[in-house]
């Protein structure tokens, strides 16, 4: 788990080309064979071929010593016929005993020979064994070395808007940004606003790694803490208005300014204690109905005293209808629970990692309202944060109820605080159509809609090609569809013809790899093969499948964890990547 | 064999002999098996599994030895005989070997010429290594191109610089196609000459046989000759076998 962790900034993973990264040859030479050659086999052959070369003058000198023997015999002293028998027999060693002798001689010698050979074979085998290891190991480090998934990341560092997916989407992406965003050192803090956990593994990874995490669940949590903690009056006033005019899209901007007003000077009352939700709608209540402050109540008497003393009967009567509509809001709040001693949820603390996610518990209504109110605090939060040392990195998930000026808002005070703000959107519709652009990159991911993908096609630039290529990542689970799909760029932005293509892999998954279909093909599939020469060895294979042009349908068949990387810094955008972190696993195979 | 073939080594139990193979692999082993084994119960003894072949040893039930040594590489140089007493059956297998040599395309080295073909292989192999480092250089340059702007490495295929991002222009893929077109060239150049080499071209004159249905055993420098009949060289040039040419160091 820990492993998911690392100290470069990763929101997926490119399929690059295997042969990117081509290792260099072992550059050790393989020791040779140190066999001497012996100098006997050319001394004796020679004199074996001087040897046979004389027999017939041999055999004719012992004819002619073997007619003298018995000559010498009979007509000298017998032992005068010695002399012509010793030439007989010298001559017929010469000639023939003399070789036999040569030939059982290099016999003796070739044995000898061939044992110093053996000895010798001994030393090379365990040379070219030591260096066969050292060329298994180079070249067993040269491949792993050359893996075809790289990171993939923006090129900029402020905002990054991302739009469509689901949840397991964006839990993938989150995974694998934030782990690597905290293991570079950044402090990250994610407002998860989508209602799915998808920021709930995250804290997972990162306690496993020995990050400090900080994280609520809300309004689960409500009793520990104290969203209004940290804020002014004046402070409180902006966040709760904001926040119920945000929820209340059809409520005139004026009443924002009154709203704000009249919650500001509530707060400003409370000065006996730390200002809740409780204790303010206790206080706004107190406005109209003085019943609502009393011994038991959440307010004091002077608190209320501070109140009427503003509040004077002019204010309240003009201010009925809006104070009305603020206690209704606040008192839904209110209702969830709260701690005037609890902490706040987006302080600007230590923690590596921050995660605070809205829960499905609560109807929309309030759901909606929390949401607002914990924008408005995170904005509020980011005016506050300043120019602070070191990353910091805000991830909003679920951003499509925001309003337009709210993030817009946060993105400039984001930008001037030198933060990276990363914008999750479920769809591309509304406020997020106008929003798209706003920032530095956009990330895509599957668009269901065909509005909604038409429109990310068409901001993406319709020339642009992935072309797919085979290739073959075997997963070890059980799969149900075996799928060998694959993507690699070949030519996009403005060269629309594929200067080359890209390589390979396939995996089996219960879902497609990058797609979750086959895309229209845009050339007809083919195969090349090609070898350098079939004496060496050396070949490589390259097999295009598919071509995957943007494309409304190629946005709707993204598979879960694939997305399109639009970044304007990045001169190889657009980039097509993975999120899924089981890529982690397939490459440590 | 003639008998003229006989006179090619003092000894009548051993041979040396060259195979236009670049180094001795497991089919080379299995016909000298079969050959050796054809009679008087020869078996492999001391069988190594791993590893390149640099020696092996038969022997018979009556405790009789052969052993074979690799003497040098590209072409494969071998001898072979018995490292004790000779008898007849390694006598006998010796000249089925002969025989098995030279209609695999052999050749025999006679005594005379063991030194000097021995020293003249030792060049070949160090040209074969350096030409298999040129080969080994040429494919990896053939899956690269260069980025014109950073200078670092992407592969011959790719789109993009990995390195700086860029995306290569079309004139430059031109460039490279052209670039890679010379490195196929000279690898294939180098490919044909490590060919020749485990061929063992230019050792001798009319060997291989290449040079169709001359007599393989006159050397190169008309030296004494070292080889077997018209028969031999024949069947050489048929089964000279046009096969691939491994590493420098094949394992079994």
């Amino acid at each position: 788990m820990s492993s998911l962790v690392v100290r470069e900034e990763r929101w997926g993973w490119e399929f690059g080309e295997p042969d990117n990264r081509v290792p260099a040859p072992f550059p050790e030479p393989p020791p040779g064979l140190a066999t001497r050659p012996p100098a006997w086999p050319l001394r004796l052959a020679g004199q074996l071929k001087r040897a046979t070369g004389r027999r017939d003058g041999l055999a004719k000198v012992a004819v002619g010593a073997a007619v003298l023997c018995p000559v010498s015999w009979i007509f000298a002293l017998p032992v005068a016929a010695l002399a012509p028998a010793g030439i007989v027999v010298g001559a017929l060693w010469l000639g023939w005993g003399r070789p036999g002798w040569l030939r059982r001689r290099a016999n003796a010698r070739y044995a000898r020979w061939l044992c110093d050979c053996a000895a010798r074979d001994i030393r090379a085998s365990e040379e070219l064994a030591q260096w066969a290891a050292r060329r298994s190991d180079y070249e067993r480090n040269a491949q792993a070395a050359s893996d075809p998934w790289s990171p993939l990341r923006p090129a900029t560092t402020e905002r990054v808007d991302v739009f469509g997916g689901t949840a397991r989407s964006w839990a993938a992406m989150l995974r694998a940004m934030d782990s690597s965003l905290a293991g570079s050192g950044a402090r990250l803090t994610v407002l998860d606003l989508s209602q799915d956990q998808v920021g709930r593994g995250l804290g997972n990874v990162l306690s496993a790694a020995g990050a400090p995490v900080a994280g609520f669940s809300l309004p689960e949590q409500m009793g520990a803490v104290n969203l209004l903690s940290g804020l002014s009056a004046e402070d409180i006033g902006v966040v709760v208005a904001e926040a119920i005019r945000a929820a209340e899209p059809d409520a005139a901007a004026a009443a924002v300014t009154m709203d704000a007003t009249l919650i500001q000077h509530a707060a400003a009352a409370l000065a006996e204690a730390p200002v809740t939700f409780a204790r303010l709608h206790t206080a706004l209540r107190a406005v109209l109905d003085p019943r609502a402050a009393g011994e038991d109540s959440l307010i004091s008497r002077a608190e209320y005293a501070a109140l009427s003393e503003w509040l004077n009967e002019t204010v309240r009567k003009s201010a009925e209808p809006r104070l009305f509509r603020i206690i209704a809001a606040v008192g839904r709040i209110a209702a969830l629970g709260g701690d005037a001693s609890g902490v706040s949820v987006l302080v600007d603390d230590s923690s590596a990692l921050r995660v605070v996610e809205l829960s499905e518990r609560e109807p929309d209504l309030t759901s909606e309202l929390l949401r607002q109110v914990l924008f408005q605090i995170l904005l509020h939060q980011v005016r506050r944060f300043g120019r602070t040392g070191g990353r910091r990195v805000i991830v909003v998930a679920g951003a499509d109820t925001l309003r337009r000026a709210h993030i817009e808002r946060l993105d400039q005070v984001a930008r001037k605080n030198g933060i990276r703000l990363v914008l999750f959107f479920r769809h591309l519709r509304d406020d997020a159509t106008k929003l798209i652009g706003g920032g530095e990159a956009v990330v895509f991911m599957r668009l269901g809609n065909t509005k909604e993908a038409e429109q990310a096609a068409n901001f993406i630039g319709t020339e642009h090609r992935f072309v797919a290529s085979q290739f073959t990542v075997s997963r070890g689970t059980n799969p149900p569809v075996s799928t060998s799909d694959g993507t690699t760029r070949a030519a996009s932005g403005h060269d629309p013809v594929a200067s080359g293509s890209q390589s390979s892999g396939s995996r089996n998954l219960d879902y497609g790899w990058l797609f979750s279909y086959r895309g229209p093909s845009a050339d007809p599939s083919y195969g090349t093969q090609k070898s350098t020469s079939q004496q060496t060895g050396g070949s490589w294979e390259h097999q295009r499948a598919y071509d995957y042009t943007i494309s409304p349908t190629m946005l709707q068949g993204l598979s879960p964890t694939a997305f399109i990387l639009v970044d304007p810094r990045d001169p190889g955008s657009p980039r097509l990547g993975d999120c899924d972190p089981a890529i982690l696993d397939s490459r440590r195979r | 064999m003639s008998r003229q073939d006989h006179g090619l080594w003092v000894g009548r139990s051993y041979l040396h002999f060259l195979l236009p193979v670049p180094t001795l692999s497991a089919v080379e082993i299995d016909l000298l098996d079969r050959a050796i084994g054809a009679a008087d119960g020869w078996t492999p003894a001391a069988v190594t599994d791993s590893g390149p072949v640099l020696s092996r040893a038969w022997e018979t039930p009556a405790k009789a030895e052969l052993r074979l040594a690799v003497l040098s590489w590209y072409p494969a140089f071998v001898t072979l005989g018995p490292p004790g007493r000779s008898g007849r059956a390694a006598r006998s297998a010796r000249e089925r070997v002969a025989e098995l040599v030279l209609s695999q395309g052999g050749f025999l080295v006679g005594d005379p010429e063991l030194a000097r073909v021995h020293e003249r292989l030792a060049d070949r192999w160090a040209r074969a290594v350096a030409l298999q480092r040129e080969i080994d250089e040429l494919e990896f340059a053939l899956e690269q191109r260069q980025c014109v702007q950073c200078g670092s490495a992407a592969a011959r295929r790719a789109a993009h610089c990995p390195t700086c991002r860029r995306r290569f222009t079309g004139a430059e893929d031109v460039a490279s196609d052209d670039q890679h077109r010379g490195v196929e060239a000279a690898l294939h150049d180098r490919v044909a000459q490590l060919t020749a080499l485990a061929r063992g071209e230019g050792i001798f004159a009319q060997w291989p046989a290449a040079a169709a249905g001359s007599r393989p055993g006159a050397s190169a420098d008309g030296g004494p000759g070292a080889g077997a009949g018209a028969g031999g060289a024949a069947d050489a040039a048929s089964a000279a076998p046009d096969r691939p040419v491994p590493r420098v160091v094949p394992h079994r």
